[in-house]
């Protein structure tokens, strides 16, 4: 009986382990279907992870917010949450004013979520006031040896992701796309 | 206790012991079969070290795996095999805990350390799978979280000590990647993994749970700044009193049946830390040694300063911890004030003057040279206590004590010579009159220890 109950208990960790797995690929699944895709520039470089293999780290320009160039709040500590209005441009989107809480928005923006990581930041060769922001979209991982495929276009500034941004500021890759060809697709399965 | 030796030992020993009439042959039979049936009932510790081992391998084996990402594999397959891995690995693990063999509750546990790994290894492929980029010391929390469960439905002490590994490693990450200098919520999860260790006597995993301690306090102190308010040498006399006080606590659980087998391992753990913590805050914190000194400052007795005041919060803490230290030592005292032994007597007040020394250092004057008195009585107590941890260890047949203090006394020593405000000649007559001491002191032990032992064989005879 005892023995009984015990193999229960397991199956219930079981159970709860998987679920949390599930719940993972649900959240970021929900902000790929829900989401408006924001096509975002990005310089990237090639790391790799102990645990995940070949990865891309994607340095965005929306990852450095100057504040004089920038509506909203401009008092943010490390840490902080950030909200960033995001406005269609020529070919890609851009900031528009930075918030520490969501703010009333036009149809035609969005608002992106993050993360402050330092303050202070160098934009076109200035070390100017304002601060360094993650989305949470600044890993893409990639098969081994592809890394560097990703990165070479770099110089030339051929790479761009294609993000889905949900209404809580979320944001999720949905592809990458060289020379304006989409070269990675995120689907579900 | 039953292990293979002390059987082995029992074998060799009983028929003496019969001869001399001390044991009755029926009883040399019943003694040997009633160890060798619990030897046999125990879980031996090499078939589940090399179980774990194995579990290990094989998760490293499949981590690599999907390391590279292996782009033949659709999404769908590679799910299918992460939970697959881990469901079998649970599935086996289920089985082998429900199996009456010994052997089969090895496999069990190791199945369960295999899955809990596995949960770990999915956290971070799923996350690579769906390129999910978060604050990445969650993925860790939500891997111990997964063994925690596990610790308190199963119940596993591997899944117990792999918990505590990833708890230290998640606040690890917060403190020294996200500036958390002293990240807290790393003791609710220690607490919830201490607790069932306690309750089911898992000697494993409380030493584990120490040494995490240990650690966390000492990531804690590196990312500590060492100017201002609460300087790293108030941290490392709050951290010495918490060994003590733990220590302490370790000599009490000896009278409390139902956490009296993890006395030892509690005791000589937490004595590693505290003098671990010990040595740093004599020769960084009040010596500032700057080879030892993460500050790069030059020693210098005339200006060198402890750099900040302690602060109301600091002293608070170190008050605390103090007056558990006293507290825990006065209750010892209660409990052995019957016997009156000089060794536990002297021991009392040896701890009792360390902890007031502890108390009275943050109040003393800041520049080195005008507080000189208090850092000769902190080396003084210390001393004295190295000295009074070889006596209790060899008089009550703790060697570990007698070992441990001997490597304390042998560490500080280097730092010693290196010491700047020593001239070469100082340096040779402290170190020669401190060896010229313990010889003394180990002659002395060992007349005494052979005049007992005389005593004792009389008595018998």
């Amino acid at each position: 009986m005892m023995k009984k109950y015990r193999v229960l208990l397991l199956a219930l960790v079981v159970v709860l382990q998987t679920a949390a797995l599930v719940a993972m690929v649900a959240v970021k699944h929900r902000t790929l279907l829900t989401g408006t895709p924001v096509l975002l520039k990005t310089e990237p470089v090639d790391p790799r992870s102990l645990f995940r293999g070949d990865y891309v780290v994607l340095n965005y320009a929306i990852g450095s917010l100057d504040y004089g160039a920038l509506d909203g709040d401009n008092a943010f500590e490390r840490r902080d949450e950030v909200y960033v209005v995001l406005r269609r441009g020529e070919t890609y989107w851009e900031p528009v004013s930075i918030h520490h809480d969501m703010p009333a928005h036009e149809p035609e923006s969005v608002v992106l979520r993050g993360e402050v990581q330092y303050s202070g930041v160098w934009i076109g060769g200035e070390n100017r006031d304002g601060i360094n922001v993650r989305y949470g979209i600044e890993s893409y991982f990639v098969p081994e040896g592809e890394g560097r495929e990703i990165e070479l276009p770099r110089n030339e500034g051929k790479v761009a992701i294609l993000v889905a941004v949900d209404g809580g500021g979320a944001a999720a890759i949905k592809a990458v796309l060289i020379d304006g060809v989409v070269r990675y697709e995120e689907k579900l399965f | 206790m039953w292990d293979r030796a002390f059987v082995g030992r029992l074998r060799k020993e009983l028929p003496e012991w019969v001869e001399k009439g001390w044991v009755v042959p029926a009883g040399e039979t019943a003694i040997m079969a009633h160890t060798e049936a619990r030897l046999a009932q125990g879980l031996n510790v090499i078939p589940m070290a090399l179980a774990v081992i194995g579990a290990l391998t094989l998760s490293a084996g499949i981590i690599l795996f999907f390391a590279a990402n292996w782009s033949e594999m659709s999404k769908i397959a590679k799910l299918a095999v992460l939970f697959g891995a881990m469901w079998g690995a649970y599935a086996i693990a289920g089985r082998g805990l429900s199996g009456a063999a010994g052997a089969s509750r090895v496999i069990g546990h190791a199945m369960l350390l295999l899955g809990v790994i596995l949960f770990g290894a999915n956290i971070q492929l799923i996350a690579q799978i769906y390129h999910i980029d978060a604050h990445y010391p969650n993925g860790v929390l939500m891997w111990s979280l997964g063994a925690l469960a596990l610790v308190w439905l199963v119940p596993s002490q591997p899944a117990a000590v792999a918990g505590l590994a990833l708890a230290t490693l998640w606040s690890g990450m917060e403190i020294l990647d996200f500036g958390q200098r002293a990240h807290w919520p790393f003791l609710a999860v220690w607490g919830l993994l201490v607790g069932p260790a306690l309750y089911r006597s898992w000697k494993w995993a409380t030493c584990a749970a120490l040494v995490s301690l240990g650690v966390w306090c000492f990531m804690i102190l590196i990312d500590w700044p060492y100017s201002g308010r609460g300087a790293s040498l108030y941290l490392l006399q709050i951290f010495t009193l918490l060994g003590v006080a733990i220590h302490l606590a370790g000599v009490a659980m000896q009278d409390i049946p139902r956490l009296a087998a993890l006395s030892a391992v509690v005791r000589r753990t937490a004595l590693i830390g505290t003098l671990f913590a010990a040595h740093f805050f004599i020769y960084v914190g009040v010596h500032g040694l700057p080879w030892y000194s993460w500050t790069g400052r030059n020693f210098d007795a005339e200006t060198w300063t402890r750099g900040a005041d302690a602060g109301p919060g600091m002293i608070a803490f170190i008050a605390v911890f103090a007056l558990a230290a006293l507290a825990l030592a006065l209750d010892r005292y209660r409990r052995v004030a019957a016997a009156r032994s000089k060794r536990d007597m002297a021991g009392i007040a040896l701890a009792a003057l360390a902890a007031a020394v502890v108390l009275a250092n943050p109040f003393m004057p800041g520049r080195y040279a005008d507080a000189v008195f208090m850092y000769v009585a902190i080396n003084a107590t210390i001393f004295a206590l190295l000295i009074w941890m070889v006596v209790d260890g060899y008089r009550s047949g703790e060697r570990f004590q007698v070992y441990i203090a001997f490597v304390a006394y042998g560490a500080g020593m280097i730092p010693v010579y290196f010491m700047e405000f020593f001239t070469l000649m100082n340096r040779s007559l402290f170190v020669m009159g401190g060896g010229a001491v313990l010889i003394a002191g180990v002659y002395l032990l060992e007349h005494q220890r052979r005049k007992a032992a005389a005593a004792k064989a009389g008595d018998a005879s």
